[in-house]
């Protein structure tokens, strides 16, 4: 009986032994993961644990692209106008809220509405990186940095589900917009 | 092309039609073309890998086996005047030489597959322990390209050098038709891991036009459709919708998870392997079975003997036996005898193969810690259950247990259970998590937590989990008919009406309610990845 | 043997008719609040030819309406246009169109111009799947297709709706063999109203230059209908969002006078038609109702009485006849959306549950 002791304590040491090591390896598994993913720094993750992608915020209010629209609209009060855009042949509407400085579009799927865009229209309001309409070229570039896809002036960053564009002319900064990405 | 697209279904279409028109003595060299263009449809850089592996791996056997012919010559030739040293000197001389031949490809093919698979899980850790000793440094990562299903046609051509190595039977001197042997498309992919021994036959002999045969095998790979359409692909949503917010489905949700992987991964692997050794056998051609209903199995042991047989087989002959017999086993053995006495001394190296065999299991999955704990505890889990086989024998004689039906079934739900914990730590992230997640469920599992809602909030609809349920009934059933021979055999001796009906309903299913097409993630086959 | 070659037939008589029976059971039937995805099929019931036919997306089969053109002008026109119809979608329909007749006019609607790329799965189904098969449709799907979409899909609808088979109504049964008729000589009939609004602020755009395949396609259309003898009218209905750039506006300009064709810009007339943004709009200014389009068709049918020769056909006893009954219908449908509109405050058929 004895010998059976031995030879499972053992097993058992050598098995626990090597994973053991595996907790503090298995956190650079996750960093794997981060690291591959971009640099997260500054977003945080939504109820299902999902990176949120570019954030924009107002009235103390931060919003995440493809993010339930109801508790952004509760957060920020009153808008200033208001239009809704039937798609062709579809079911539900596509509703466009106005307030300072920029318009919410949304989407809607199975009769939640989602964010579907952020437009600034005008200098009143600034991403959370401090870039606004009439900002700098290098201010964003300084801000967002280079990993970006240009196209006849216009910037377009990604992250997670999310797209962030910068139309720039001369240098100056005359559109930006936050797009979500929906499959 | 993944099994089950359109793309794949056409290939077959074509090559079957191509296969029984041109003259038989050519089927082989029509496969050979078939699996290339298979493969390199998937990227023509993976196609450069497996024609290196295949063509070092073909000179270095045919070398290895030139030594042996030139031995056996040599000795029968100088019979008479070599002394039995010298013939033993001789004999080393050769076999070293064959040894490094041996070790070149070895080193060539697994240095690959290690490059490729596991450079970044190596750089990970490297910069897991930088972060430890508080330094700021990192290693980059590596975009490096992982050819499809080199694990498998690895393990398929090493164990083929190394048996051309032993003497178990001659190299291929053919090229063409050793390429065919690596690259053959059905188990190119995911398995199983054939021998070249068991193969040579049925790949390379003519094959006639079988009816029976033809029809076995189509019934066979839409058997796999099944699985692969109706539940793997169906219950997907809901296995990564649980897996990927751990926060959210906590508690009994992590047992439904834990089960519903189960599921996935059954319906996925050996759907898979339907359509593998289904689509060989319309081509006239026997490829090995790779399950032998799997969750039947009462203890770990036999679960393993009877899933993903041919990797484990793999296992034993190419790694536990070396192992277990080569000189510092020997001597760690003797130790063992002589500090711990006989009954250690036996067990002690077969254990320590044994973990080897787990720890090499685990790695060979993926890349990560998660798998590596994963082999190691299987592992653990079969040493265990050995030890404590005196035991079980008490308590199975003292209660005459053994054998009532329901204690057979409970070994088995027993063993189920037992897999698919383990098989956790495939789901979740990391290793922590999963423990957490393992306790998680352990101590917070309330049943009325299956009425909160949460359950129809994984992406499965009713409908889904109706056809989920139903299909698992299916698979049990066609499991429980399959245990006293082919299920496909009994349904022939069926009248043709109950056959073509039975037939035909399983492909209106598929059709109907299989999750593929707009709408649904075209998903791979779990062991594609490996 | 024979009675092996018996069960073969029956065999094969039972696969392709369940199939089939399949097939026309999951396919969606668009005869409830969506009737959009039967609006190309409409057109193969037609037993008589056109003076005009358009072609484009809502923005023509909302906005004209063929009726008040035949019974103003006694012009006869016919519109194939489908949800959000791509240019591509709208030349391969009309190459196919013209298999069958060979008409005076073709009025195609330029927004189409500002999508370069296939679009949406969902729309594409609705355009292609109500044609009949050709060598035109075939290359319409080639054109269409998203990534995510597979050409047999399209040759074997099952495969695509097959996952209908959890989501079947009572409509999917009612329409399995025949459909009713929902357009006007493939007109949408709305007669509610609700008054244009404010729109939010037109976002700029990086590049306003239409995409090289849109071109193509334009250049397409205008060859086809110059080989055929067809005079083509470039318009762009007056439905005020979406935005309609400057831009654009005046790339169409330069288009129609690089070609000597016409092109018309229906924003700009409004007060000409008579448009009133506050009555003639069904969805607050994105799509005209029945009013705003009366009122486009009257004013657009002395363009093409006086400015392309088309001659009133009311009295052509073959014709009147095959348009009696379509007038009937028009005005059926008319009454039946007014009378639910006074007695429910909406049209049902189009109200959400």
């Amino acid at each position: 009986m004895k010998k059976r002791v031995y030879v499972l304590a053992a097993a058992l040491a050598l098995g626990l032994g090597l994973s053991g090591c595996s907790g503090g390896s298995g956190a650079a598994k996750g960093a794997t993961e981060t690291t591959a993913a971009g640099d997260l720094k500054g977003s945080e993750e939504d109820s299902q644990g999902n990176p949120r992608g570019f954030l924009f915020e107002a009235n103390g209010v931060v919003m995440g692209m493809n993010e339930e629209v109801s508790p952004i609209l509760s957060g920020l009060g009153e808008y200033s106008n208001y239009a809704e855009t039937p798609s062709c042949a579809f079911q539900g509407l596509d509703k466009i809220y106005s307030y300072n400085g920029f318009d919410l579009y949304t989407y809607p799927k199975d009769d939640v509405d989602y964010v579907n865009s952020i437009y600034f229209i005008d200098e009143s309001v600034s991403t959370p990186e401090g870039i606004h309409l009439g900002s700098a070229e290098e201010e964003m570039l300084a801000a967002y940095g280079e990993d970006y896809v240009e196209e006849f002036g216009v910037y377009t960053y990604t992250k997670e589900k999310s797209t962030l564009s910068f139309i720039v002319t001369d240098g100056v900064i005359e559109s930006i917009e936050y797009v979500a990405i929906t499959e | 092309m993944l099994f089950t697209s359109y793309e794949f279904i056409a290939f077959l279409i074509l090559l079957f039609i191509l296969y029984y028109a041109i003259p038989a003595r050519h089927q082989w060299k029509l496969l050979l073309l078939a699996s290339y263009v298979f493969y390199f449809v998937s990227g023509w850089k993976n196609g450069l890998f497996i024609l290196l592996t295949t063509v070092s791996t073909y000179f270095l056997a045919k070398g290895i086996d030139k030594l042996h012919r030139e031995q056996a010559a040599y000795l029968k030739e100088h019979k008479k005047e070599m002394s039995k040293e010298e013939r033993k000197g001789y004999k080393a001389k050769i076999k070293s030489r064959q040894w490094r031949l041996l070790l070149m490809g070895l080193f060539l093919n697994f240095g690959i597959l290690a490059v490729l698979k596991y450079t970044n899980f190596a750089i990970a850790n490297v910069n897991g322990l930088l972060s430890f000793w508080g330094t700021e440094k990192r290693l980059p990562f590596l975009n490096l390209l992982l050819p499809l299903g080199i694990s498998f046609y690895t393990f398929i051509t090493m164990g083929y050098l190394i048996d051309v190595y032993r003497g178990k039977y001659p190299a291929e001197t053919c090229l063409g038709r050793l390429a065919l042997f690596v690259s053959f498309f059905p188990q190119l992919i995911q398995g199983p891991i054939n021998r070249y021994d068991e193969m040579k036959e049925t790949l390379y002999t003519e094959h006639l036009f079988d009816a029976r045969e033809i029809a076995f095998g189509l019934e066979r790979v839409l058997w796999g459709f099944f699985k692969k359409l109706v539940i793997a692909d169906r219950i997907l949503t809901g296995v990564t919708t649980i897996i990927k917010a751990p926060e959210v489905y906590d508690g009994i949700y992590v047992f439904v998870g834990m089960m519903f992987y189960a599921l996935q991964l059954y319906a996925d692997f050996t759907g898979g392997i339907d359509i593998t050794v289904g689509v060989a056998q319309v081509l006239g051609i026997r490829v090995r079975e790779n399950f032998i209903r799997p969750y039947f199995s009462k203890n770990i042991a036999e679960y393993w003997r009877r899933w993903h047989i041919s990797l484990g087989a793999w296992f034993t002959e190419y790694i536990f036996y070396p192992v277990s017999v080569c000189q510092p086993m020997l001597n760690f053995s003797r130790f063992c005898r002589k500090h711990f006495g006989d009954y250690v001394g036996k067990r002690m190296p077969v254990y320590v193969a044994s973990l080897a065999v787990w720890f090499t299991t685990g790695i060979w999955h993926g890349a990560s810690w998660n798998f590596i704990v994963w082999g190691l505890l299987n592992g653990i889990i079969i040493i265990l259950s050995q030890e404590c086989e005196p035991l079980y024998a008490r308590f199975h004689s003292r209660f005459s247990v053994a054998g009532t039906w329901w204690y057979s079934l409970f070994q088995v739900v027993r063993t189920v259970l037992l897999m698919s914990s383990l098989r956790m730590l495939d789901c979740y992230r990391n290793v922590p998590l999963t423990f957490r997640m393992f306790g998680d469920m352990l101590l917070h599992s309330r049943l009325s937590q299956l009425f909160d809602g949460r359950l129809m909030s994984l992406g499965l609809t009713m409908s889904d989990y109706l056809v989920l349920a139903l299909g698992t009934v299916v698979l049990i059933g066609v499991s429980l008919a399959g245990r006293n021979g082919s299920v496909r055999e009994k349904l022939a001796a069926r009248p043709a009406p109950v056959r073509y009906a039975v037939i035909y309903s399983l492909f209106l299913c598929t059709l109907i309610i299989g999750a593929y097409g707009v709408g649904y993630d075209s998903s791979q086959f779990i062991y594609n990845q490996f | 043997m024979g009675r092996k070659r018996v069960v073969l037939a029956l065999l094969t008589v039972v696969v392709i008719g369940s199939l089939a029976f399949l097939n026309s059971l999951l396919k969606p039937k668009y005869m409830g609040a969506i009737i959009e995805g039967a609006l190309i099929a409409e057109y193969y019931e037609e037993t008589t030819d056109h003076d005009v036919i358009f072609i484009g997306d809502c923005e023509v089969y909302e906005n004209f309406s063929p009726i008040t053109l035949w019974e103003e002008y006694g012009i006869t026109s016919y519109i194939r246009g489908s949800a959000q119809q791509l240019i591509w979608q709208s030349y391969y329909l009309l190459e196919e169109t013209l298999k069958y007749e060979k008409p005076k006019v073709v009025v195609f609607n330029v927004l189409a111009m500002k999508y370069d790329t296939p679009q949406k799965e969902a729309y594409n189904r609705m355009t292609l799947d109500g044609m009949r098969w050709s060598m035109s449709k075939a290359r319409d799907i080639r054109a269409s297709m998203t990534e995510e979409e597979q050409f047999i899909e399209y040759v074997f609808p099952l495969l695509r709706y097959h996952s209908r088979w959890s989501e079947l109504t009572r409509e999917d049964w009612k329409y399995l063999f025949h459909k009713d008729k929902v357009s006007h000589n493939g007109y949408y009939m709305r007669v509610d109203a609700k008054p244009m609004g404010t729109f939010p602020k037109e976002k700029k755009l990086g590049n306003y230059q239409f995409g090289s395949t849109a071109y193509e396609y334009l250049d397409k259309i205008t060859n086809l209908c110059r080989e055929n003898g067809i005079q083509l009218i470039l318009i762009k209905a007056p439905s005020v969002y979406p935005s309609w750039y400057d831009q654009w506006d005046q790339q169409m300009e330069e288009y129609a006078k690089k070609n000597q064709i016409r092109y018309i810009n229906f924003l700009n007339l409004q007060e000409e038609i008579g448009l009133d943004f506050e009555t003639d709009t069904y969805d607050g200014g994105l799509h005209l109702n029945l009013s705003g389009a009366q009122k486009l068709s009257q004013y657009f049918g002395q363009t093409l009485r006086q400015e392309y020769g088309l001659s009133n056909h009311q009295t052509d006893s073959k014709l009147a006849q095959a348009w009696k009954p379509k007038v009937e219908f028009y005005y059926q449908m008319k009454a039946e959306q007014e009378r639910d509109l006074e007695q429910y405050g909406y049209i049902r058929k189009f109200h959400e549950e």
